[in-house]
């Protein structure tokens, strides 16, 4: 089976300004589009219609923070399989360690660099087990 | 009409941020007054206000701000629980020195 591209990610935050930070950043990496949405609860609902590659989602929400959003998509057959990436301020190697055991695949420190995020978020990618990327 | 480079975007939402930061510190100003009042919550509120600038000033330009918000978070952090209020000297040094940065920047950004 071939690796499939990154085409779409699903942003997940409720900071409007890093929201847009994130359009732009993505913007500058081509073939790549990112859909934005303000809470874990909106990320639920449109998770089915937009059926992204990847999640970037943030920890600390309000109402449904990150880790409560990842475990409503692994309990759902239809969204489980979607590789998630936390962004977080929370980034000491034992926070770190606690994200992947809740079955984030990797963790963006925030303040991240706009310049970068795309392709750092391209390298997560590429270094992603099969069973997560396949076409 | 020349479409914006995304370094001048950046520079647009960065002074957006900053106007916003900045008209959240009379609300830190309370918080930090209702933790000296002995209230538990609005001092992890404190934490949590502080964390949102650690992980976005930066990305601004803002580097020393995201440090200071990042002290803060980290003592506030380190400091939950019933004697939390030992930590309040400290705290209001680290609250000084944010609202110092946040003005600093809006200047810096003519905010």
């Amino acid at each position: 089976m071939n690796r499939a591209d990154l085409r779409t990610i699903l942003y997940v935050d409720d900071e409007p300004d890093i929201r847009e930070v994130v359009e732009l950043s993505i913007s500058l990496v081509s073939n790549l589009q990112v859909v934005t949405c303000e809470s874990g609860k909106q990320a639920l609902g449109v998770l089915p219609d937009v059926r992204p590659d990847l999640v970037l989602l943030d920890v600390m929400m309000p109402d449904l923070d990150g880790p409560g959003t990842l475990k409503a998509m692994r309990a759902n057959p239809a969204l489980g399989h979607i590789p998630v990436v936390f962004m977080t301020a929370k980034a000491m190697p034992q926070e770190v360690a606690k994200f992947r055991e809740l079955g984030a695949v990797s963790v963006i420190a925030k303040p991240f660099d706009p310049m970068t995020l795309g392709e750092q978020v391209l390298k997560i990618w590429e270094t992603l087990p099969d069973e997560h990327t396949q076409s | 009409m020349n479409t914006p480079s995304p370094n001048e975007k950046l520079a647009e939402i960065g002074s957006r941020y900053v106007k916003r930061t900045l008209g959240e510190m009379p609300e830190l100003r309370r918080l930090l007054d209702a933790a000296v009042a002995g209230d538990a919550a609005a001092f992890h509120q404190i934490g949590r206000l502080a964390h949102r600038i650690h992980g976005s000033g930066a990305m601004f330009g803002f580097s020393e701000l995201s440090d200071v918000a990042g002290r803060l978070e980290h003592r506030v952090d380190g400091s939950v629980g019933p004697d939390f209020q030992k930590s309040l000297d400290k705290v209001r040094t680290d609250v000084d020195d944010l609202e110092k940065q946040v003005h600093a920047a809006a200047t810096a950004r003519g905010v």
